[in-house]
């Protein structure tokens, strides 16, 4: 998928600031079913409105809402864990 | 199904920016006037935080941690590890925290006048509607020794600008104060019109 968030490969990149947070969601991206990635993807990074994405992909609308909100679910559970890395 | 129930499916929808123009608009009357969607809404915004980070962070030129900390910092060499939570957050998202040194006690007098002045709760209440219709908004909480404070960085449609809030962090040591600094790809830079408010850095 092109224009997809992906793990820069710098040599310095634990010195980063955010970078375990990057990591942490990166991974969790990565670990979504292909189809729910693709949806969340087109979703929350091409910025795509749950109508467009259904255009885009050939599916009802219904299915893309399901595909996100089952893909959410799981990403809310590794997002939650992040706000222990500040505070 | 009942008329709620739309709203209730299209929560996280809302929540993400992925309703039509139209839609949004209702579901953005319907918030304002419905405390559980209001709650849920803002929940769901509060769990997503982080997801923009799936965004590799900017990359830092080399070197510009060292002269974060040598340069900026040096002045409180001592207590730096208090703020790496706070630059580390602030600089994932393309805008670093720092302290500078400057003279304090005109400051904390400013501050205190500040606190006081009429415009201040309509500051405030202004600034609450803003991040209420803000289409983003990121926030993080800072905690240190006997304070809570945070960020908040949102886009105001209104104004179409991208606003940072630092709030409730411990007024600023005897010599120096707050200032933001945005991570470029040129570097570190000074926001130079940034206010000199001291007690905390301003709006």
């Amino acid at each position: 998928m092109n224009g997809e968030p992906v793990a820069a490969a710098e040599p310095d990149e634990a010195g980063t600031p955010g970078w375990h947070v990057h990591r942490t969601v990166h991974a969790a991206l990565q670990a979504l079913p292909r189809e729910q990635h693709f949806v969340v993807w087109l979703a929350f990074f091409q910025g795509l409105t749950q109508t467009e994405i259904a255009e885009r992909l050939g599916i009802p609308i219904g299915t893309v809402k399901t595909r996100l909100r089952l893909a959410f679910d799981k990403l809310r559970l590794v997002l939650a864990s992040l706000k222990d890395w500040i505070v | 199904m009942t008329a709620h129930d739309w709203y209730v499916d299209n929560r996280l929808a809302f929540a993400t920016r992925m309703l039509e123009g139209k839609e949004e608009s209702v579901f953005a009357n319907h918030v304002s006037r419905c405390i559980d969607c209001r709650a849920a809404v803002a929940q769901l915004e509060r769990d997503l935080t982080w997801l923009p980070m799936g965004v590799a962070p900017v990359p830092l030129r080399p070197g510009l941690t060292h002269d974060l900390m040598h340069g900026v910092l040096h002045q409180r060499r001592t207590r730096w590890w208090q703020w790496t939570p706070a630059l580390a957050a602030a600089a994932a998202l393309v805008v670093a925290l720092a302290v500078w040194t400057e003279t304090a006690s005109r400051d904390r007098r400013a501050a205190e006048r500040a606190g006081s002045a009429p415009g201040t709760a309509a500051r405030h209440r202004g600034l609450a509607l803003a991040i209420l219709g803000a289409e983003r908004v990121l926030q993080e909480t800072v905690r240190g020794p006997g304070y809570k404070g945070g960020f908040l960085l949102f886009y105001d449609q209104d104004t179409e600008r991208w606003n940072v809030v630092v709030h409730d962090l411990p007024p600023a040591r005897a010599g120096e104060e707050y200032r933001l600094w945005f991570v470029t790809d040129r570097g570190l830079l000074p926001d130079r019109n940034c206010g000199r408010t001291a007690g905390g850095p301003r709006s």
